[in-house]
């Protein structure tokens, strides 16, 4: 079932697209990474598909409602999100602001399953829990954040950069709550700059560049059509490049951090081969695997990481 | 709405604003009885002078529902700041992500709102009349019949503030700030209060139909004949009291839906931060 499917989704601010002719679409139980550069669109979009901005032009449905329907608030009921930051009451605590998210949201919940929810995302000490949330860090106000979309069980949660201000242990500690989610059915968008983070728990990528959708793309089909290359560290690279150019099989010949690189699944037998036969002594050789990092910098256009 | 309605209530009774609003409306009538009680203390306003002949606790009470005073200042200050936290706290955009109409979102402030400011005004009337009956006669003057007029004074007082209430959340819905949206409702409040105060040196009786267009204009009416200071020196108006005040309440209620249609539709066609 398509939980989210937009149709040429677009916004204009000031006359400049920040986002145009978008069509993505999402399907239970997907983890939907959405990747793109500071001001590309991301943001945009979940603002768009959240209702709290409407689009210039396009549609999108959710759960098959579509956004000009009465329905949609009905059916944004299971969806929850973070938008930009965490949002919250700063004169509150972290379950005073838990308590107003429920009413918002129309659940019931007693004050253990709230305070057993502060623990799961690691707000548990007493000195946080009699603190306002206006005193908490950015890590904690996101880890708050992340409680208050969980409060309602929804099937859908949209979160934009919800790694931003946490510590590596966060880091870790979300992407388990992600899945562990995810494994019980829950879909999710999640927008995100550190891609290596999105790698390790996406089933589906977009590409956004410039407000526009680039490529959507699942995990699957990107592994299997993965491009490989082999990093060589020649003792004299200058001649390697040279004998591999002459050779005329290595059309993508490149640097990586000074180590000469070739692109487009070459064959490593035949590497080394010439390198043997042209008296090249190797310090070192790896075969490596295109990361979602590297696809993303290759389709916006700037080629692999220097 | 009423899961909206009980946190957005739950939201301003933990807010720190309003426990500073309710000193404030406490503090002011404290303030103002001792000062006055003070002033007759030592002489200076006595029975027998003109000034002190004016003064008694129904001219304290009558000054309380002004929207120029101190807490008529106090409650847009407040409502606009506790409306527009909801705008900058970024917790309007929950609402609104959880699925909820930015209709009943509005009607939601809409009515916290004017349950503050009606709080607020009936803490601040009743602190005024308790501390004032405590130090003076409720007015020298025993001929006039008040029961009646303090029931449409407080009745009308108080529609001033759900009408300002109404002006409030206006602006502070769909201008997002609460800078702005506390600058305008205090210009619409002066900006009323003076008008009247225009009409009223003029020639009240050849704007009569001003009622219809200013909607504390009724409040002017009552103020400025029998229960206030100016009122005991001006007791000419026989005009039906009665009339008057449903002609009040119907400006107001107006007015009142007027502003709510304005601020409903700016917030419901714009983009929320």
């Amino acid at each position: 079932m398509n939980v989210l499917t937009t149709y040429g989704l677009s916004k204009v601010y000031k006359g400049h697209y920040a986002l145009k002719n978008v069509s993505m679409h999402i399907e239970e139980g997907d983890i939907y990474g959405f990747v793109g550069e500071n001001g590309a669109g991301k943001t945009t979009l979940i603002r768009l598909v959240t209702g709290l901005a409407a689009p210039t032009s396009g549609s999108y449905t959710l759960y098959g409602v579509p956004n000009s329907s009465g329905e949609i608030c009905t059916v944004r009921r299971r969806t929850a999100a973070i938008v930009e930051t965490a949002t919250m009451s700063r004169t509150m605590t972290a379950l005073e602001n838990l308590k107003v998210q429920c009413s918002i949201t129309g659940v019931d919940r007693s004050d253990e399953e709230l305070t057993a929810l502060i623990e799961r995302v690691g707000l548990d000490s007493k000195e946080i829990r009699s603190k306002n949330a206006g005193k908490f860090s950015l890590g904690m106000r996101q880890r708050l954040g992340i409680a208050m979309v969980m409060v309602s069980e929804p099937d859908f949660i949209i979160m934009d950069e919800p790694m931003n201000g946490l510590d590596p242990q966060g880091f870790v500690e979300v992407r388990e709550t992600i899945l562990s989610l995810n494994r019980q059915g829950v879909t999710f968008l999640i927008s995100s700059h550190i891609l290596s983070e999105l790698e390790k728990i996406c089933t589906k990528v977009g590409i956004i560049s410039h407000g526009e959708l680039l490529e959507e793309i699942s995990m699957d089909d990107l592994h299997q059509n993965v491009r490989r290359r082999i990093v060589i560290e020649a003792e004299d690279d200058v001649a390697a490049e040279a004998a591999l150019k002459a050779d005329g099989t290595f059309t993508e010949i490149g640097r990586e951090e000074g180590k000469l690189a070739i692109y487009g699944d070459a064959d490593l037998n035949r590497v080394l081969k010439l390198f043997v036969d042209n008296g090249l002594r190797i310090r070192s050789v790896n075969t490596l695997e295109e990361t979602i990092e590297d696809h993303y910098i290759r389709l916006i256009g700037r080629g692999y990481r220097a | 709405m009423s899961r909206l309605l009980k946190a957005d209530l739950y939201r301003v009774l933990k807010s720190r604003l309003t426990l500073i609003a309710l000193i404030l409306a406490l503090a002011f009538p404290v303030l103002t009885v001792l000062l006055y009680a003070g002033i007759r203390a030592i002489g200076g306003l006595g029975q027998n002078d003109a000034a002190g002949a004016l003064l008694g606790a129904n001219s304290i009470i009558g000054s309380v529902y002004s929207l120029s005073n101190n807490v008529g200042l106090v409650i847009p200050v407040f409502a606009g700041i506790l409306v527009c936290l909801d705008h900058s706290n970024g917790t309007l955009r929950n609402k609104v992500i959880a699925g909820n109409r930015r209709t009943e979102i509005y009607f939601s402030h809409l009515i916290v709102s004017i349950l503050f400011s009606v709080a607020l005004i009936t803490i601040y009337a009743a602190v005024s009349a308790g501390l004032s009956l405590l130090f003076f006669p409720f007015s020298w003057d025993s001929s006039l019949d008040l029961c009646p007029e303090i029931l449409y004074f407080v009745l009308n007082g108080t529609m001033a503030f759900v009408f300002i209430a109404t002006v409030s959340t206006m602006f502070a819905m769909s201008l997002r700030s609460a800078a702005p949206a506390i600058i305008f409702t205090i210009i619409t409040s002066f900006f009323l209060v003076a008008v009247n105060s225009v009409v009223m040196m003029i020639d009240y009786e050849e704007f009569k139909y001003a009622v219809y267009f200013i909607p504390t204009f009724a409040g002017n009416i009552f103020t400025l004949n029998d229960f206030s200071i100016l009122g005991l020196l001006n007791q000419s108006a026989d005009a039906s009291r009665s009339l008057i005040f449903a002609e009040a309440m119907l400006s107001y209620l107006f007015f009142g839906v007027v502003n709510t249609l304005i601020g409903l539709t700016v917030f419901k066609n714009r983009d929320i931060k």
